[in-house]
């Protein structure tokens, strides 16, 4: 088994910016997000899967243009086409409902629906991560990332006695509390490594402020701070 | 089909173009020299000047060559002519699931047989370290007789555990076809096999339903439905799905690849018990798992003219004259049902030494009057509740049958122990969702939930009026069996509860735990502590992980297996007095019994092996000198010895099979598949000797069952 040197995982990444070469297979890892956003807009099911076809049609056809981002946070641009389009919808639906007030309201930093953004796009990208950690122990031998840490997030109160039985007992050989901490603070980092190559995707030639910032605007630097 | 004669490639007359894909013509051929129709599949011109296409159209060849499964179309030939490579494939003239999806939704049956067969050359391949990564029902061959066969390797991944090779990945391009694609195919990530489940699994909600679970033509939208839309219920289209065949969809096509199926043996498994709800011990097969399949294709179901038989191959040809080649090659069902033939018979034999034990005359060792079947406590071995020992005779002329007899309604959990009352009219269990349980048999449903419970429940004894649970809470609970209140609760323990054991006398517990063994008197009071056996440190038996505690027949000594220093050891119940320790055997010990009226005892360690202590003359000897050349392997969970001290049975994390020992003779054991896919936990029989409960599940994904057989006795001519 390799373990990582504990090295600063800012050190480890290469930035990229993949959704412009593939922005089709970066919308679908954050399609959840989307279709949760494009709801919470819209607020009607039939109309909020109009929008979204609508929304892959232009991606298909157009891509996406990093020119028009700002900030260089894809996820600030991948919300801005979306609500674009959604707008265009609500305006087009000639409905006495949508008004202009309503419309703007929309667009209102830290309204409802942006709120609902940001929780989704967060809850898919750990969502990636985990599974991204969990085929890397699939495919690394004798690595047990996922297990131990997925086994500490599901009972994060128990001490490392009980963790390193539990642990013991699913591999069938006897795990210490210390060799379950080891475990642990190496799944970690791991752990923190994945979070921080996926931020970085996220982020047109991000520096480390440009990743920490939205760490912090994910609310995940919790899961980092340590290891950066 | 368009017709395009008088092609000649090779030995190979090209007769009639039968389909197009992505990565070549398929055609109608014959081969001149061996004088047989076959498909013959060639690249075309404008891919064969493309290296790349070329590269993986040969890969193609290589790799389905490499598989020969009855499940999977055979490869007879690939070769290159003139710039045209092209590859010569057994003929299926049955069409395809597509075809029949034309027709409309499928009837369940024969969708699940047809999914079940799929997911058996599915598992060839994986098994051979390769992805298909098009599972979609237009690469769901149909041949006469039944017989389902999955082709179409174009898009087949060789992964890392066959070679070293690169993916022959497209940049920008998506390999697969998105009704059926799972999402991280449509994500563009490392594909594993679990994304074949899931393109089965959508192949399976369209057989049932006659239309993709994503039905979206547009292949963006679908695409987006595949990463984002909860897979709809199936019912909502065709009610008369069986519950079971959704939740196998519904599991194989979980977004998240860690809550799909683990493989397609699970899956197949999950399929067949479909099929054969009689066979199944879980009626969803959202708990239905890991396991041996217990039966072939061809025992799920007939459909048409007959079922599919696994090891039938054919060679078919455009005159539906043409003979039939069939092979019968056994395999490894057949020996698989062969084995569980013998072994239920085992099985029932040494049920039956139990049951001509149990309803016999006297209770020597509790002393109660014998007023009918009185279970008399707990012989030991973990969560094994064993049967008191008394001399039985075997009669002759008789034979035994196990029959299957229920499944008991499990949401999810793991069923880590169960526990006959004395009765045999109800049962208790405990489970890792933190229930312990009463059940009616009759009824198959849960009478009575002991209350005051916290966390998962690792161990259960019962004996007497007496139920006692313990588990993750590092406390030890005790009812009377009558009241849900408990009588006691104990939590002096410094770690989780794994082992439970009343002696056959009723008035000793020994409780292990994964840092100590313990000894309580037990009475209508409640219980009192008498002596730490040991501890995990400072301790003249280091007691880390204790897996098993188990009572002698007589009462007098309680034994417990821990895994520190690879442990067994024996103490006096009077006075927790350490007798003997056996420590650093080959593997760490698990279950464990006395023989009844001996001074041996059995274990089993974690590494499959079996172990006689002889207490009198201090040795551990192994018990079978010689194992089967094919185990892998596993852990001996839970052991139960018979009365007479005839037979032993052992039960583990082998997917549900019991292993049947003759103490006396040093021969392999009889094995059972006992239609069980996940891990076999607990298991106990009544006191009247005609029922076995058998109980386990997943440690990680629950998939809790508890399983009831009936044991028959029948005198043969």
């Amino acid at each position: 088994m390799t373990y990582d040197t504990p090295k600063s995982v800012l050190e480890q990444i290469s930035t990229c910016w993949p959704m412009i070469n593939n922005p089709v297979q970066f919308v679908m890892r954050y399609a959840r997000a989307i279709r949760k956003y494009v709801g919470a807009v819209v607020r009607d099911s039939d109309h909020a899967e109009e929008v979204a076809q609508d929304f892959l049609v232009q991606v298909f056809s157009n891509g996406f243009c990093p020119q028009n981002v700002s900030r260089g946070r894809f996820r600030d641009y991948l919300k801005s086409a979306v609500r674009y389009v959604a707008i265009s919808h609500l305006r087009k639906r000639r409905d006495s409902t949508v008004t202009e007030e309503m419309l703007a309201t929309l667009i209102q930093p830290d309204s409802e629906a942006d709120r609902t953004w940001a929780a989704e796009w967060r809850s898919c990208l750990l969502e990636r991560v985990w599974q991204l950690l969990e085929l890397y122990q699939r495919e690394s031998s004798g690595n047990l990332y996922y297990s131990v840490l997925s086994q500490y997030a599901a009972d994060s109160e128990s001490d490392s006695e009980t963790h390193a039985a539990r642990l013991g007992k699913k591999l069938g050989h006897v795990v210490r509390a210390d060799t379950f901490r080891q475990y642990l603070s190496r799944a970690r980092r791991h752990f923190a490594k994945l979070i921080v190559e996926e931020v970085s995707r996220t982020l047109q030639d991000p520096t480390r402020e440009d990743i920490e910032q939205e760490l912090i605007d994910l609310e995940l630097m919790s899961q980092v701070r340590g290891y950066l | 089909m368009a017709q395009e004669r008088d092609i000649q490639l090779g030995k190979y007359q090209l007769k009639t173009r039968l389909g197009k894909g992505g990565m070549g013509v398929v055609y109608l051929a014959t081969d001149s020299r061996l004088k047989r129709d076959v498909a013959v599949k060639i690249l075309p011109r404008s891919l064969a000047s493309n290296p790349v296409a070329v590269k993986r159209f040969l890969r193609e060849a290589r790799v389905a060559a490499s598989i020969s499964h009855p499940s999977v179309v055979t490869i007879h030939d690939v070769d290159q002519i003139n710039g045209q490579c092209f590859l010569v494939m057994e003929l299926m003239t049955g069409g395809t699931a597509q075809d029949l999806l034309q027709r409309g939704a499928i009837d369940w049956k024969e969708a699940t047989r047809i999914i079940a067969d799929t997911c058996h050359g599915l598992a060839a391949i994986h098994e051979a370290g390769l992805i298909h990564r098009d599972i979609k029902p237009s690469n769901i061959m149909l041949a006469p007789k039944g017989v389902v066969k999955l082709a179409d390797f174009g898009l087949a991944k060789l992964t890392d555990s066959a070679t070293d090779s690169k993916p022959l990945t497209v940049s920008n391009t998506i390999l697969g076809t998105p009704q059926y694609m799972s999402p991280e195919q449509c994500q563009g990530d490392e594909l594993d096999s679990r994304c074949d489940l899931y393109s089965l699994g959508a192949t399976y909600f369209a057989l049932l339903t006659g239309a993709a679970p994503f039905p979206d033509p547009q292949p963006l939208q679908c695409m987006f439905a595949h990463c984002s839309t909860p897979v709809p219920d199936p019912r909502k289209q065709r009610s008369e799905i069986p519950a079971p065949c959704v939740a196998v969809i519904m599991k194989a096509m979980a977004k998240k690849r860690a809550d799909r199926f683990e493989s397609a043996r699970e899956m197949l498994a999950a399929l067949r018990a479909c099929l054969n709800p009689d066979q199944s011990v879980l009626t969803s097969a959202a708990t239905a798992t890991t396991g041996v399949p217990t039966l072939g294709p061809s025992d799920s179901m007939s459909f048409g003219v007959s079922s599919a038989e696994p090891w039938a191959t054919t060679s078919p040809g455009v005159d539906p004259g043409q003979t039939t080649v069939v092979m019968k090659t056994g395999g490894a069902d057949a020996i698989a049902r062969r084995r569980m033939i013998l072994a239920i018979t085992g099985v029932c034999l040494a049920l039956l030494m139990g049951l001509l034990l149990w309803s016999g005359v006297g209770r020597s060792n509790s002393g109660q009057a014998d007023n009918g079947p009185s279970k008399q406590g707990n012989l030991g071995a973990g969560n094994t509740s064993l049967r008191p020992n008394r001399p039985i005779h075997k009669p002759d002329n008789q034979q035994l049958r196990l029959e299957f007899e229920a499944d008991f309604p499990i949401e999810k959990s793991q069923i880590s122990g169960v526990a006959f009352a004395d009765d045999a009219q109800t049962f208790f269990s405990g489970s890792m969702d933190g229930t312990v349980q009463q059940w009616k048999i009759a009824s198959r449903q849960p009478v009575r939930n002991y209350a005051g419970v916290k966390n998962g429940i690792r161990a259960i004894a019962a004996h007497q009026n007496w139920v006692v649970a313990g588990g993750e809470a590092k406390t030890v609970w005790l009812w009377n069996s009558g009241s849900e209140k408990p009588l006691a609760t104990l939590s002096d323990f410094g770690g989780e509860i794994s082992a439970l054991a009343i002696s056959p006398d009723g008035k000793r517990l020994a409780v292990g735990t994964y840092s100590e063994a313990k000894l309580y008197q037990l009475s209508d009071t409640g219980l009192q502590f008498i002596a730490l056996l040991g501890k995990s440190t400072d301790s003249e038996v280091l007691c880390y992980m204790v897996m098993s505690v188990a009572f002698s027949s007589d009462s007098q000594w309680v034994a417990a297996t821990s895994w520190d220093d690879k442990t067994v050891a024996v103490w006096n119940t009077e006075t927790g007095a350490l007798r003997e320790v056996k420590r650093q055997q080959a593997a760490e010990p698990e279950g464990l019994a006395f023989i009844p009226h001996e001074d041996r005892l059995i274990f089993g360690t974690k590494s499959n092996g079996l172990y006689l202590w002889d207490l009198k003359l201090k040795s551990v000897q192994p018990f079978l000198t010689s194992q089967p050349a094919d185990r892998k392997p596993r852990i001996v969970r839970s052991i139960l010895a018979t009365p007479d001290g005839q037979n032993i049975a052992a039960i583990g994390e082998w997917g549900g099979l019991i292993s049947l020992y003759d103490l006396h003779q040093n021969s392999e054991p009889v094995e059972s598949s006992q239609a069980t896919r996940t891990s076999s936990l607990g298991m106990d029989v009544s006191a009247d000797g005609t029922l076995l409960l058998l109980s386990g599940g997943d440690t990680d994904h629950g998939n809790g069952f508890i399983q009831l057989w009936k044991v028959v006795r029948e005198r043969s001519e």
